[in-house]
């Protein structure tokens, strides 16, 4: 106990000062406390040199500047005393971190409306794409829907045996079926030979399909629907372009052979050339 | 992009553009002018007389209420705000100049300059727009309770209240600041000058004596006080006698200046008091523990922290070179200018 007392007097620190000053005027802690409107915890620690139990250097030195007027003593000697023997606490001036998250705004909102607007504008966009470069299959989505447009398009064709009235609408599928079945007997009759320089192709169909065929020339030589159960043959000059809807359901003969059509089919599209 | 250019070409300047001094912070540098806001201007003769700027600053201080007809020495800041545009631009501009070292290149400094909290947005912009005019390239503002309070050390980026007075010459500011942020903030136009003002009213009421302003600004430093108590000092003061028309001397007393500053001293503390009333009360915990803080050349009028904690019951205390806090925090602001963007004030 002796040690720190005599340490003390040779260096007295700031609150050894205040208080040595304060004594000698015979004032208490209670006194000085009410006299600076502070607490008499703050004075103590004040004299204790206790600074992390009051709040930042300003204070601190403010206090003491205070507490020094009070005691009539000259407040510079204990502030020099104090910045020698004590580390104060020092104020950083840091923002307050943020999170980084954004709250959502009405224009925010307004931008994922307009997100989904996109969204939908492109997937309309991709479809007319797919059906217009044959990406999907028109033949099988005709045929769920009863190929409404099949009777039409054989009627201009000078294979069929005989031209049909444009049906109504609602007698479509079952006009179809008839026309198919009447049309079968006299297709499977007609197999005309060959010319010479020409080659033949034989389309079964075991589906409703649209195919088109190109010849040498590039000029279509057979574009239509085709019904279920049909026998198609087209003759031109080899080789042949080929686009075959269905390709599942075509059995396709060239040349007395039969072509597979799998190594060319792309849901359900078979693009091929033949020579 | 080009800020590293920028910074060799021109140092950015944090300004206390106050009533009665204007004081320039240089980054790296520390405050390296404090000048009194006076302007004296030459008009040469002619009805159309072309005006020229004669002194600024220390100079032009001295020539106020000495000037003969030609000349005219003009504080062109009234209650913290311009009341003279051009000349308040003219000013910053001859500042500035003497500030930065003579270049190839005109100087165009980014600036941080302290607006009062109750300024009005037609206030705000003209001050804005004299930065401007006096050469700056960007301009900042930052409220003055907010600078001081930076300048004086306090934690105000803590999640603890702060509270701060800053009397200056026009304005008195009281601030109640956490999280980097101003909770309430009070402006009442009275300041040094106002005190001047009830010292030259109070003499001439009872002594029949015209003093000038310098005289009564003397006077409050010298003998001026706000709380009875403390030991009667005594000065001689020479004027005007009102009633002879002859100049003469007479004595007055610290008790005298008191009684005399007893008005705006009370606006001062009205203020106070309301924004302890409006503060919330977890802040209001703060301050009660530790107290508030003065900045300002005010708070070197004599005893006024006694007069402050005797009418809250709360600690006061006054900042280390109150004079400069303003600028001292707005220098530090300029320091982190990037980072703190939230201090700065609107228009």
């Amino acid at each position: 106990m002796e040690a720190p007392a005599a340490e003390a007097q040779a260096v007295p620190g700031p609150g050894v000062m205040l208080r040595m000053a304060r004594e000698a005027r015979g004032t208490t802690i209670a006194e000085v406390a009410a006299a600076l409107k502070m607490s008499p915890r703050q004075i103590e620690a004040i004299e204790a040199e206790d600074f992390s139990r009051l709040s930042g250097a300003t204070f601190i030195r403010g206090f003491i500047r205070n507490y020094a007027r009070l005691l009539k003593i000259d407040a510079a000697p204990v502030l020099a005393a104090l910045a020698e023997n004590a580390a104060l606490p020092q104020v950083e001036l840091i923002p307050p971190a943020d999170a980084g998250v954004k709250m959502p705004t009405p224009y925010a909102r307004q931008g994922r409306g307009l997100m989904g607007a996109t969204v939908l504008a492109l997937t309309v966009l991709g479809i007319a794409f797919a059906l217009y470069f044959d990406v999907i299959d028109i033949g099988a989505v005709l045929k769920r829907q009863g190929g409404d447009s099949a009777p039409s398009r054989q009627a201009a064709e000078p294979q069929v045996a005989q031209p049909l009235p444009r049906p109504v609408a609602a007698q479509q599928a079952a006009q179809e079926e008839q026309q198919s079945a009447e049309s079968k007997p006299a297709e499977s009759v007609v197999q005309p030979a060959p010319t010479p320089g020409t080659s033949q192709l034989i389309f079964s169909f075991e589906g409703s399909s649209w195919v088109e065929v190109r010849d040498a020339t590039g000029r279509t030589v057979f574009s239509q629907m085709n019904a279920k159960g049909t026998t198609q043959t087209v003759e031109g000059r080899p080789p042949f372009q080929l686009v075959v809807g269905n390709a599942s359901h075509v059995r396709l003969q060239y040349k007395d052979e039969l072509v597979d059509l799998r190594p060319h089919t792309r849901v359900e599209v078979a693009r091929l050339t033949l020579d | 992009m080009f800020g590293f250019l920028r910074s060799y070409f021109s140092n950015d300047l944090a300004i206390d553009l106050g009533t009665a001094n204007t004081l320039i912070y240089v980054r790296d540098k520390g405050i390296v002018l404090n000048e009194p806001s006076v302007v004296a201007i030459r008009t040469e003769g002619g009805p159309n007389a072309k005006k020229t700027i004669m002194a600024v600053g220390h100079s032009a201080k001295q020539m106020l209420g000495k000037t003969p007809g030609t000349i005219t020495a003009i504080r062109p800041m009234k209650d913290g705000v311009i009341a003279d545009f051009t000349v308040t631009e003219q000013m910053l501009k001859q500042f500035i100049k003497k500030v930065h070292d003579s270049r190839l290149f005109s100087p165009s400094p980014r600036i941080i300059i302290c607006v009062p909290c109750g300024s009005t947005q037609v206030e705000r912009r003209a001050i804005r727009e004299s930065a401007l005019g006096a050469g700056a390239s960007q301009v900042y503002l930052i409220e003055e309770p907010m600078a001081a309070a930076i300048g004086a050390g306090l934690p105000v980026s803590d999640a603890t209240g702060s509270m701060v007075v800053d009397i200056g010459g026009g304005t008195t500011e009281v601030g109640v600041i956490s999280l980097g942020g101003m909770v309430y903030a009070g402006s009442v136009r009275v300041g040094g000058d106002k005190f001047d003002e009830a010292i030259i009213n109070y003499i001439r009421r009872n002594y029949g004596m015209l003093i000038g302003e310098t005289t009564a600004e003397s006077i409050k430093k010298e003998i001026g006080s706000a709380f009875p108590g403390s030991e009667v000092k005594e000065m001689e003061v020479k004027g005007r006698n009102l009633a002879e028309g002859i100049p003469r001397s007479f004595t007055i007393s610290s008790n005298e200046i008191l009684e005399a500053l007893t008005e705006p001293l009370n606006a001062i503390v009205g203020a106070v008091k309301q924004a302890l009333e409006q503060t919330p009360p977890e802040l209001g915990a703060d301050i009660a523990e530790k107290g508030m803080v003065c900045t300002g050349g005010g708070a070197l009028l004599r005893d006024l922290d006694r007069l402050l904690m005797e009418e809250t019951g709360l600690p006061v205390i006054v900042a280390d070179d109150p004079l400069t806090c303003v600028v001292r925090g707005s220098g530090i602001a300029l320091e982190k200018v990037d980072t703190l963007g939230s201090i700065f004030a609107n228009e």
